[in-house]
């Protein structure tokens, strides 16, 4: 569905990416993770269409994002982290945007907002910047587009909130739909993120899904602390040291997704390492 | 709306219809405050005289006036870095975005100022009437001085359009100096290529030309001749290529626009 090939991208003079390569099939909630700075918004925008790649080649649903065509962005949704709301109801603006998007739902658009807890008829003015992301949300849900990119969306969410947004964002992934989340609140989303995608000084550096990274990885928690040859990863807690290990067995087991970029960031050949054997182990 | 095609009527009807409500509260203040301004001057304008253009003349003010400061401000999202987004990111292609804007700045626009003036007209020599038992004939949108104008309006807003969107800040000052500077340089580039032409014509400060024309090879007739193609070819420039390129040069600014 989506498919970023020798891509380069550079701000001036600064280069952000340099021969990225990049593929995303369907039916996943794809967790774009990167410290700040990795470029994981421009790589949204390069994928939406907003900033136009200087060398390489970018398809989404078959298309070339920087032509901009009807058809493409009938398709594609993005929610950016900082956005103005016009001054309208949730109701108006579905009056205004919703007949751009072919497979809009209105009956949708209207039980997210219930689910939200948001008036329809209350303008957006008067209501705070979480509650305007919520609408902003169940409007982007409801759209049904093929492609919904999504930076930083519990960003200015209350608990409830963040519960509710899981729960709409479950029942509307389908096999024919893509979902690419970037977040620092990776525990917000962690029961719905797969694969997990991880960019780094322009890199992708890891784009695994949650099965293979339980089935190769395994936390543990140690007395004390492991040597370094003994764990990919270890950080203090209050039960002794939360270590990274290989996991031998191959049999899955839950890892959480902070744990696992930290470890990815701090150990990123010995993970590449233990994926690659673990490829070839496979096959 | 299973619309997929790269330019489609009804989602220019969306867009120009999207930017009309999401703007009608400042078209309402507006236009209060025009009507206010407006009512003072035609009162004054009776009180001190009669002139029977005074609408016409009016209008073309209103016209030009108010349509270049609109021009001016019609990419205003475009340019701020959040709403630019959005803006590029609702599923209409760019000739749509671009056709939308031109039409709001151009015929909207004189179709609502029109409206609006005929309105106006109406009322404040009602006013007029009641007050100083005096009144300017009404305005009249068929008049050939106001048919002419609103082309006129539609040629010299198109650099204002370009101007809107390519530059980010003070789009109305920096398009002024520019169509300024242009106009400078196409001058100088005139007469130099007139001196290069007819160098030989000129001799001490005097057209040889007028005086002695057995002595010249060019006749007065032809030069009459040169002089009406100048003329026909300025008024095309104004009328016809100017337009095209500066709405051309915008369509292209938006397509290659990042955010």
């Amino acid at each position: 569905m989506i498919t970023l090939q020798d891509l380069s991208f550079s701000y001036r003079k600064k280069e952000l990416f340099s021969h990225l390569d990049l593929s995303l099939s369907s039916g996943g909630i794809c967790g774009l993770l990167g410290k700040n700075g990795a470029g994981k918004t421009t790589l949204l925008k390069l994928i939406s269409g907003l900033l136009f790649a200087d060398q390489g080649n970018i398809r989404v649903t078959g298309e070339q994002p920087s032509d901009r065509s009807a058809g493409f962005l009938q398709k594609l949704f993005l929610v950016p982290e900082e956005f103005r709301f016009p001054s309208v109801s949730p109701q108006q603006y579905m009056r205004l945007y919703a007949p751009f998007y072919p497979l809009f739902n209105s009956k949708q658009f209207l039980t997210y907002l219930e689910e939200f807890e948001l008036d329809a008829k209350t303008n957006v003015a008067q209501i705070s910047f979480g509650q305007r992301k919520k609408c902003l949300l169940a409007f982007a849900l409801a759209a049904n587009c093929q492609v919904t990119l999504l930076d930083e969306p519990t960003n200015g969410l209350d608990i409830p909130s963040k519960k509710q947004f899981r729960r709409a964002l479950a029942s509307v992934l389908t096999d024919d739909r893509l979902f690419i989340i970037s977040t620092h609140q990776v525990r917000d989303l962690e029961s719905l993120i797969d694969p997990v995608v991880i960019l780094d000084e322009g890199h992708i550096i890891f784009n695994r899904s949650i099965e293979e990274i339980s089935k190769r990885l395994c936390i543990e928690t140690l007395s004390t602390e492991p040597g370094a040859n003994d764990a990919l990863y270890s950080e203090k807690t209050f039960e002794g040291y939360k270590a990274v290990l290989k996991n031998p067995g191959y049999s899955e087991n839950y890892i959480d997704l902070e744990t696992l970029f930290n470890t990815v960031i701090n150990s990123r050949d010995k993970v590449a390492a233990i994926f690659e054997k673990g490829s070839s182990h496979a096959s | 709306m299973q619309v997929e095609q790269s330019f489609h009527p009804f989602r220019v009807y969306l867009l120009i219809r999207n930017a009309m409500i999401l703007s009608r509260s400042s078209i309402v203040v507006v236009t209060a405050a025009v009507t206010g301004i407006l009512m003072l001057i035609s009162l004054l304008n009776v009180y001190a005289g009669y002139s029977p253009l005074f609408h016409q003349q009016l209008y073309l003010v209103v016209l030009f006036l108010g349509g270049i400061l609109v021009t001016t401000r019609t990419f205003r999202e475009l340019h701020d870095p959040v709403q630019g987004l959005s803006w590029l990111m609702v599923p209409a292609s760019i000739p749509e975005k671009a056709l939308a804007r031109i039409l709001i700045t151009t015929v909207v626009y004189i179709a609502g100022t029109m409206l609006f003036y005929l309105i106006f007209s109406m009322v404040s020599e009602g006013l007029n009437t009641m007050i100083l038992k005096r009144h300017h004939p009404l305005f009249n949108p068929f008049d050939p001085i106001i048919l002419k104008g609103t082309l006129a309006y539609i040629a010299v807003q198109a650099p204002f359009l370009l101007g809107a969107v390519y530059f980010r800040k003070h789009a109305l000052s920096k398009t002024i100096l520019t169509v300024l500077g242009l106009s400078f340089v196409l001058g100088i580039g005139i007469c130099l290529a007139a001196w290069l032409i007819f160098g030989d014509q000129f001799t001490e400060l005097n057209f040889k030309l007028l005086f002695d024309s057995t002595d010249s090879n060019v006749t007065w007739m032809q030069l009459s001749k040169i002089g009406q193609i100048g003329i026909h070819t300025a008024r095309v420039i104004f009328w016809i290529v100017t337009p095209i390129i500066c709405w051309a040069v915008c369509y292209i600014r938006l397509k290659e626009t990042e955010r």
